[in-house]
């Protein structure tokens, strides 16, 4: 009982927080609100059953890339915001509207699989260990394209940012 | 917390982080919007998880932070770029690739 009291607590939070994240004027309120919901995702990743995830969560987003978003806001001055900030383009409405019909037309050809019986956690269900062992075990591919994946996007944001010096 | 109650949560945050997407004019606030996309995937691929008694969400929602991490670096070289040869940061001024 007191799980859905605080599930549902967080789910208007997120709502709240994802809205002013979007609305709002200044980019730093906006990663800062960006910030406040990747905390809320996990205190809901707790209460969903993976303790790992949240610390994961927690270290990478707010730790990483919310302040590398702070940084590039701060250092080239870019809080400014336009005179008209919202596009109001009538195929922009349009496509937005027939990719949300689209989903929610998934969403209902699923709906067999919504009615899942209430959930459980077994213990360790989340851990680092488990997370670990099925890493290891079934995602070996997987995880070292993703190792490669970042090198890539080290040497692609250095080559992007880097002066041409002539040798 | 039912899986209906989740799985509707998660389209609404995808719903609003799209709104983000589609109709700011702000280069940050577009690239904020996209992580919140992917956040919200990641709630649904973790209550899957938890309905279906797998681990498989879960490593999935790992190989999408590590994508995400690369993605948002790239990203946002290429606004530092483009502030440095434009001076702007907004969406609408980059025409030049426009056909």
């Amino acid at each position: 009982m007191i799980s859905h009291v605080l599930f549902a607590i967080a789910a208007v939070l997120l709502i709240l927080t994802y809205i002013y994240a979007v609305v709002a004027g200044n980019p730093v309120y906006s990663a800062l609100s960006m910030g406040a919901a990747f905390f809320l995702t996990s205190f809901l990743f707790v209460l969903l059953g993976a303790p790992f995830l949240a610390a994961v969560q927690v270290i990478i987003y707010v730790g990483a890339m919310l302040i590398m978003f702070l940084f590039i806001i701060m250092i080239f001055n870019l809080n400014k915001e336009a005179a008209a900030p919202v596009r109001y383009k009538v195929s922009t409405i349009v496509s937005y509207i027939l990719i949300m019909l689209v989903l929610l037309v998934s969403l209902f050809m699923a709906r067999g699989v919504l009615k899942m019986p209430g959930g459980f956690t077994v213990v360790g269900f989340g851990s680092a260990e488990n997370i670990g062992f099925n890493l290891m075990r079934y995602y070996v591919l997987p995880f070292e394209l993703a190792s490669f994946v970042l090198l890539v996007g080290v040497f692609g944001a250095i080559t992007f940012v880097k002066k041409r010096t002539k040798i | 917390m039912s899986y209906q109650m989740l799985v509707l949560l998660s389209f609404v945050l995808f719903a609003i982080g799209m709104v983000g997407v589609a109709m700011r004019r702000n280069l940050i606030i577009v690239l904020v919007s996209l992580e919140l996309m992917l956040n919200a995937v990641n709630i649904l691929f973790v209550s899957a998880s938890r309905y279906l008694h797998t681990m498989d969400g879960q490593i999935f929602v790992i190989m999408v932070i590590t994508i995400a991490a690369a993605e948002t670096a790239i990203a946002l070289a290429l606004v530092v770029k483009v502030f440095k040869m434009v001076g702007m940061v907004k969406i609408d001024d980059l025409k030049k690739l426009k056909w």
